[in-house]
């Protein structure tokens, strides 16, 4: 199994990593999220230039269905190889393609929610082509991944899917207008995600590493939305992690904020343990993994109850 | 309506084979611990009356250790809840079904999965050091700990039940789960934690959706087994 180092990345949408220069240092990765066009390598050499040597090269993927239902899998096959070239041509380490169909989860036979087992088989063909290809045109130079919704959408191909790449980004979006999502809500939101995925698990469709708290689980947060608290949990709850959507979707203060906390965190305890570790730390008391904000507070002479509030946070930003 | 194949005695009998399997004491509607359980809760939870938690009310106790001797902190009815799990039991963890629950198939189902949720949470937690005795302190001490940690989950497991078998709505079991929920002294914040979980369940539970993991799964699994019709995601 090949993965990514361990790091913090945030993806850039519609706009410039190096026009965030302070976003940026807080980076161990950028994700660019661009179609796959001539300003990639642009968006690339600027980041380089502004410090951060680690890119992914993420680009939205609905299209793709509409390509398959016109012209079929021969030139989903060689939108894959292009795909590939494009992120090799950046040196980007990896390549994610975004299936997400419509926010709301209704289904669409224009993106990558199927409204039923036809359509998920259809899709099922689709993803094998152009992930297929894309796979074998990176060669092992750059990991392949993807990204969707963590809840609705499971009437995807997870097979055909996530038996092709090497990385699953679930976006783990709880956030909704007018309200924050603390700690708690957002950890709920994930340990749900995992029994979502237990089933498929279970029946052997989806590899087991593909759950969160596992190998080729990186969950991707929201940088809006949310208290500072639940995302400095949610940046050190796995090796690699990201925040969308910077400068969209993105609340500057609190995403900073979170980022500053998480990288002191991250660096002084790492990031969570799956429950078999090697190191032979015990689980905690939600069973999954022993959690690298518990360890943090134990150091740092604070109550230990994995709850990242004002006193760990005071904590982590002095 | 129910699902075909889904009679009392079915259900009674997966009840007593999961609590052989997941390795807790099944406790009968008759048992004379059941009298000081419910008096017990009852005198905890205002809300309810000693009638109606000795009819209506399911409780899952912790069996052993530091569980234990958290529950004796309680004021009042420690002594007493401790005393059961001590000398009474067998160390295991204990599952009293009520009266309610234990005449309709259904509602025993629906029963099982609930507290079979929180003798897994009481499993997991027992793997950490104190876990139990934690894991109880945040039940008892925590509202938000109370609703995400044990009965949000669980309500989360018998929704699936309500629907799968009952033919209930998504909509009207989580209306039926929120209800029920307010029921455990909760605050803002565990009002808010509440209505996520189950607003999660909801969508797992609506068409698309498809099936989710825990109990549920494993009591629809042990059903279908013996003869009720379950439809095939969840068996």
């Amino acid at each position: 199994m090949i993965l990514p180092a361990p790091g913090v990345g945030v993806t850039f949408y519609s706009g410039a990593p190096a026009a965030n220069p302070e976003v940026l240092a807080l980076c161990d990765f950028a994700c660019i999220h661009a179609p796959a066009g001539r300003q990639v390598p642009a968006l690339a050499r600027d980041a380089r230039a502004a410090g951060c040597s680690r890119l992914w090269l993420a680009v939205p993927g609905n299209y793709l269905v509409g390509l398959g239902h016109r012209s079929g899998v021969h030139a989903l096959e060689a939108e894959g190889r292009r795909l590939a070239r494009a992120a090799l041509e950046i040196g980007a380490e990896v390549l994610e393609v975004n299936g997400e169909g419509r926010s709301d989860g209704a289904a669409s036979r224009s993106d990558w929610s199927p409204e039923d087992p036809t359509e998920t088989k259809e899709l099922g063909t689709f993803a094998a082509a152009v992930l297929g290809a894309a796979r074998d045109e990176l060669r092992g130079h750059a990991l392949l991944s993807w990204t969707s919704h963590d809840l609705p959408g499971f009437g995807l191909p997870w097979g055909a899917i996530l038996g092709r790449v090497d990385l699953h980004s679930p976006q783990h979006c709880p956030a909704q207008k007018g309200r924050t999502v603390g700690q708690r809500e957002l950890q709920a939101r994930v340990r749900w995600s995992r029994l979502r995925w237990e089933p498929l698990v279970e029946r052997g469709i989806v590899h087991a590493d593909f759950q969160p708290w596992e190998a080729r689980w990186s969950p991707y947060f929201q940088a809006h939305g949310h208290a500072p608290g639940a995302l400095v949990w949610g940046l050190s709850c796995a090796p690699v992690v990201r925040l969308w959507a910077c400068p969209g979707s993105w609340d500057a203060a609190v995403a900073l904020e979170a980022l500053r906390a998480a990288r002191k965190l991250r660096s002084a305890v790492g990031y969570d343990f799956a429950t078999l570790h090697e190191s032979g730390k015990p689980v905690d008391d939600v069973g999954y993994h022993y959690g690298a904000v518990k360890r943090w507070q134990a150091q740092a002479g604070l109550v230990v109850d994995g709850i990242v509030g004002p006193l760990t946070m005071k904590s982590l930003s002095t | 309506m129910s699902a075909r194949g889904l009679t009392l005695q079915v259900a009674r009998d997966v009840a007593h084979a999961r609590a052989a399997t997941m390795g807790y004491e099944l406790v009968e509607p008759g048992d004379p611990r059941q009298q000081i359980v419910a008096a017990c809760v009852a005198s905890c939870v205002k809300a309810w009356s000693y009638q109606d938690v000795l009819q209506r009310v399911s409780v899952t106790l912790p069996g052993s250790g530091g569980a234990v001797d958290a529950l004796s902190l309680l004021p009042e009815v420690g002594p007493a809840l401790s005393l059961i799990a001590r000398v009474w039991g067998d160390g295991r963890t204990q599952v009293y079904y009520s009266p309610a629950a234990w005449n309709d198939a259904l509602e025993l189902a629906t029963t099982e999965a609930h507290e079979e949720g929180h003798v897994e949470q009481i499993a997991k937690a027992a793997r950490a050091p104190l876990g139990t005795l934690r894991w109880v302190a945040g039940y008892l001490g925590s509202p938000e700990l109370r609703v995400g940690g044990a009965e949000g989950p669980s309500y989360a497991q018998g929704m699936a039940v309500q629907v799968v078998l009952g033919g209930i709505s998504p909509a009207d079991a989580a209306a039926r789960a929120r209800r029920a929920l307010e029921s455990y002294a909760l605050d803002d914040e565990g009002r808010v934690l509440a209505d996520a979980v189950v607003s999660l369940a909801q969508r797992s539970l609506e068409p698309g959706g498809g099936p989710y993991g825990g109990t549920a799964r494993g009591v629809l699994r042990e059903l279908a087994a013996r003869g009720v019709e379950v439809p095939e995601p969840w068996r």
